[in-house]
């Protein structure tokens, strides 16, 4: 994996176009005219290497959809060295917390390359919340769809991994 | 390869930024107001009506439809009232009773024609001709309709790293200013409201200036109210009337008080920031020191105002920032 410390081309965000988010696995479930709408709260930043999105413990505002690249979710350990939970595939959601109301993030994420991503702010979803929340329904269900197979992924490995190690005595 | 990712805390530089900035929009927003209310008084009146309204706008119902039609509701109440109180309250409130210059000169001369002078001087300042008044309002209509797009631009143009502290500030300024400023309207309302009945019962020669002082003093923690209800006492039929009419005035002010307290602070306890009697006290104190009366009336609202923004300027950090362990985490 290719890692330079090389500043981004243009720190701001840029507009969204539709056929960007497309393949987002969050926005499955949204109809055309709901993705329309949501496109005008979208916008989309680029991110070099190294460069983290948020950080844990942020209050959690933005959510993030990765267009290109690949991004790791970390948490503090007590060890001082940060646990890797994930890595974020394009198409995959990450921050989702934003939408739980008054959150904070529950880990760090940084780009592991130079990474797009589609950033969705709060605000956005409790204005869709208020005004077309058929839109936010859809939303909320394709992340929890998304959060569901990340918790089975999550359980399958922990399972796989107790089994080994009581088939091996570890623990019993 | 970077391997930590450390706990973020507030660096000395972060802090002295986030003072600056404080600084920056206090002169940014206080010069402007200051130059317009000394050189161009309808230019002030239409600035601080937009940012009150502005303000009472953003805490309308999030839902457009009812947001729309609460809001066109209100304004055309305010515009009535304004239309039906124009021609009779702003000289209810300032003028000086007709043949009583003599009785104010020998009792309670200095205290009452300062008093009213303050009372007429801030009424020919802030009182709105209808047209100031419905200008305000669609201008404040134009930027809550502005909103959204605004915000979405604002957002869009912050640098990846001021991201989250971007979407922090255009959240927490509107939402914490809105709130404070309906609540404090409502308050001053309330009490300048009851008071302004109570003094007129109580046969006082300027209940309206009373009320008055009474809606501007409310938004000061514990002593606005006290201080308003003892400036009051100037208005008083006369020496002999004093101890009957004082008498009276503290089981109004007990009753406003108390309103104010059981209807009010527990729905809106949560939009004043905390400010400790003692602070508010001096604050108030330095404020009357410098500016007078209207010094004493805005010190702990500006104080309220800066406690405020620095809240939203400053990112919070959750109660319990320990280390977890990967299982307790949850996936974002």
């Amino acid at each position: 994996m290719e890692r330079t410390n090389k500043k981004p081309e243009k720190e701001a965000g840029q507009p969204c176009r539709p056929e960007e988010i497309e393949y987002l696995h969050a926005l499955n479930r949204l109809t055309p005219a709901g993705r329309k709408r949501l496109l005008t709260w979208l916008h989309v930043r680029t991110y070099a290497a190294d460069e983290p999105l948020f950080r844990q413990g942020e209050p959690a505002l933005c959510l993030f959809f990765l267009l290109s690249g690949s991004l790791a979710l970390e948490a503090d350990s007590r060890t001082g060295r940060p646990d890797r939970l994930k890595i974020v595939a394009p198409g995959q959601a990450c921050g989702s917390a934003a939408l739980a109301g008054d959150a904070f993030y529950g880990e760090s994420c940084l780009a592991l390359e130079p990474s797009r991503v589609a950033v969705l702010p709060q605000t956005a979803f409790h204005q869709l919340l208020a005004g077309q929340p058929a839109i936010a329904a859809a939303l909320l269900q394709g992340l929890l769809e998304e959060t569901l197979d990340d918790w089975r992924q999550a359980l399958r490995t922990y399972s796989g991994l107790t089994d080994h190690l009581t088939r091996a005595n570890i623990i019993v | 390869m970077k391997t930590t990712m450390p706990i973020p805390t507030a660096p000395a530089r972060e802090e002295s930024g986030r003072v600056l900035a404080l600084a920056l929009i206090a002169a940014g927003i206080l010069l402007p107001l200051l130059i317009c209310a000394l050189a161009a008084p309808p230019l002030f009146r239409l600035l601080l009506f937009t940012l009150w309204l502005n303000g009472l706008a953003s805490t309308l119902p999030p839902q457009p439809g009812r947001r729309l039609r609460l809001g066109a509701l209100l304004a055309l109440l305010l515009l009535a009232l304004h239309l039906l109180f124009a021609p009779l309250l702003p000289g209810l409130i300032a003028s000086a009773p007709p043949g009583s210059a003599a009785l104010i000169s020998r009792h309670l001369a200095a205290g009452r024609s300062e008093l009213l002078r303050f009372a007429r001087e801030l009424t020919a300042l802030l009182w709105p001709s209808t047209a100031t008044l419905a200008l305000a309002l669609l201008l404040a209509g134009l930027l809550t309709a502005l909103r959204p797009p605004l915000h979405r631009e604002l957002l869009r143009l912050a640098p990846n790293r001021a991201l989250t502290r971007r979407a922090w500030l255009l959240r927490e300024l509107p939402d914490r200013f809105g709130r404070w400023i309906r609540d404090e309207s409502l308050r001053s309302l309330l009490m300048g409201g009851l008071w302004a009945l109570g003094t007129w019962l109580l046969g006082y020669s300027h209940p309206a200036a009373a009320g008055l002082f009474m809606a501007l003093a409310a938004p000061t923690p514990f002593w606005g109210p006290l201080f308003a209800a003892g400036l009051s006492l100037f208005f008083a039929l006369d020496p002999g009337h004093l101890p009957l009419q004082a008498g009276g005035a503290a089981i109004v002010f007990a009753v406003t008080w108390l309103a104010a307290h059981l209807l009010l602070t527990p729905r809106l306890a949560l939009s004043r920031p905390p400010l400790s009697r003692g602070w508010t006290l001096l604050w108030a104190l330095a404020g009357y020191l410098c500016a007078g009366v209207g010094g004493f009336f805005i010190a702990a609202p500006l104080i309220a105002a800066a406690r405020h923004a620095d809240g939203a300027l400053h990112l919070p950090t959750p109660r319990s920032c320990e280390p977890t362990s990967p299982q307790s985490v949850q996936f974002s």
